[in-house]
């Protein structure tokens, strides 16, 4: 089965500072959900944006459908960028754009279709993420919960094949949380895309399902299951572990 | 020899020049290359020439108004005095035409476009959107610079043709006018066809090439500059406000040095250099 992301000792470090990625592994099959878990400041975000080609690698190779991203010119990583969405933890909307343009923006940009395929297309994914009241309206006048959605609906215009995630659940309260969650979920299954979720929050990686890689040290452990994760005799993982289940008592007082 | 050259090369694309002319440079390429949606594109285009240029036009005329008035009005003035009227049409072209014309609608367009491109980028790139065009295979110089870029050449180049006609025309005007509210007032002493002969025969072919050349540098020195500062923000929302006024400073000391040395021919041909 061909990969459809890959990553090979990837090695990186922000200019002045102490390598914050050393040697990042990990190979993500068609259809696959990898979620990479950690401690924030661990070089989470900075995968993604690796993956995407918004960083250089110091070390490393990156593979995006099987293609070494530092060999392609900047048209042909543009064209490759066409299967990959990517949702930002701050959910980076343009804002002098209303909710539909923003995310009809990709398929205008790149010719795809003509309007009324557009329309259709977005009203789809506006539909699908239950938004579609909120498509006239301007990014600065919603909720968070409203632009996560409408950055999951942008990236997924392009029917991509692989989605990269960051922090999709950051900010969120617990409905808006759980909606989301099962939002991507949806997305997931119905249009069987790969997907790449970067997250501190364990329980939301167990909701989402698929395998867990936790990031330790500028290294990511091997991706595995959240029940195998659990009963890992690694004392990093048991430190995550132990901060999920005092964050889930904190979330049970205050719910009490 | 190789190596010094490349070196040399290396760190004049590094340096401040050498970055805004690649900016130049790729924003030019995008006039050519046939990338991404041509609708989209004129539409940004053309928001961009109403808000550089339609919607600074009452400001441009009013401040022509102004310059021309008291042009016209220290030329009639003082040329009578020392028995230089025959050469009114003369400064009239070196003053309005030549100078104060492309000089203050570049400062006018500086300081109002320029400043707002800079701080629209710069919010851009803090609110991480110009990393999101970046994941979408938007190429930003495309999407955002280009279209500012040529915006801002064509509305330089209607502006100060705009100034230099509300300068000539009004400014003799309103100089006529207060002849007639005030009887002691230096008047023109030229009809309207007379004073336009005269400065239609003052200018040269010079003149209308650097009419042309100079509104034309003016507005990519602006565009370019104002946009490498807007997209050149760290992620820290207190740079915008620093990146807007750098754009702007730099902007005023690039137009003033351009026009000093777009001067250079015009003194080479009287003799003084």
């Amino acid at each position: 089965m061909s990969v459809i992301t890959s990553v090979h000792n990837l090695r990186f470090a922000y200019p002045g500072h102490e390598p914050v990625l050393r040697r990042v592994n990990f190979n993500v099959l068609p259809g696959q959900i990898l979620v990479i878990c950690g401690l924030s400041g661990q070089g989470k975000s900075t995968i993604l944006r690796l993956l995407i080609g918004l960083e250089k690698p110091d070390a490393g190779v990156v593979r995006l459908m099987g293609r070494d991203i530092s060999f392609l010119t900047a048209q042909e990583f543009n064209e490759l960028k066409k299967s990959v969405g990517f949702v930002f933890q701050n959910p980076a909307l343009i804002s002098t754009k209303t909710i539909f343009e923003n995310v009809a923006l990709p398929l205008i940009y790149h010719n795809i279709g003509d309007e009324e395929e557009v329309r259709y297309r977005v009203d789809n994914a506006l539909e699908m993420l239950l938004i579609k009241e909120f498509q006239h309206q301007y990014p600065s006048s919603v909720s968070l919960g409203i632009l996560k959605r409408a950055a999951v609906a942008r990236a997924m215009i392009m029917r991509p094949k692989l989605i990269l995630m960051d922090e999709p659940t950051a900010g969120l309260d617990r409905i808006s949380r759980s909606v989301l969650l099962a939002l991507i979920g949806n997305i997931r299954r119905i249009n069987h895309v790969t997907m790449v979720i970067v997250t501190h929050d364990l329980l939301a990686a167990r909701e989402l399902g698929g395998e867990i890689g936790v990031l330790k040290e500028g290294e990511l452990l091997e991706p595995m299951a959240f029940e195998q994760l659990k009963n890992c005799q690694d004392s990093f993982v048991e430190f995550l572990f132990r901060q999920l289940e005092e964050e889930a008592s904190m979330l049970g007082e205050r719910a009490a | 020899m190789t190596r010094i050259l490349n070196w040399i090369g290396l760190h004049y694309r590094r340096s401040y020049v050498g970055q805004l002319m690649e900016l130049g440079f790729q924003a030019s390429l995008c006039a050519v290359h046939k990338e991404g949606n041509r609708k989209q594109s004129l539409d940004h285009l053309i928001s961009q020439i109403y808000f550089t240029g339609v919607e600074a036009i009452p400001l441009v005329a009013f401040l022509a108004l102004v310059i021309g008035t008291a042009t016209i009005m220290q030329a009639a003035t003082v040329m009578p005095k020392i028995g230089a009227s025959d050469y009114f049409g003369n400064v009239m072209v070196l003053v309005v035409i030549r100078e104060v014309g492309p000089l203050f609608t570049a400062f006018l367009v500086a300081g109002r476009t320029g400043s707002a491109l800079s701080t629209y980028l710069g919010n851009m790139k803090v609110q991480q959107e110009i990393d999101a065009l970046r994941t979408m295979g938007i190429d930003p110089v495309r999407y955002l610079v280009y279209p500012s870029f040529a915006a801002m050449i064509i509305a330089m180049f209607c502006l100060t043709i705009i100034f230099n006609l509300v300068a000539i025309f009004g400014g003799y005007l309103v100089v006529k006018l207060l002849t007639l509210m005030l009887s002691d007032f230096a008047d023109v002493q030229l009809s309207l066809s007379l004073f336009l002969e005269r400065i239609l025969a003052s200018m040269g072919v010079m003149d209308g090439v650097f009419g042309i050349i100079k509104p034309v540098f003016f507005g990519i020195l602006v565009s370019i500059i104002a946009c490498y500062h807007g997209i050149n923000v760290s992620n820290d929302i207190r740079e915008v406000p620093k990146a807007t006024t750098n754009g702007v400073v730099n902007s005023f000391v690039c137009i003033t040095l351009f026009d000093t040395l777009f001067a250079l021919p015009f003194l080479v041909k009287i003799g003084w250099l």
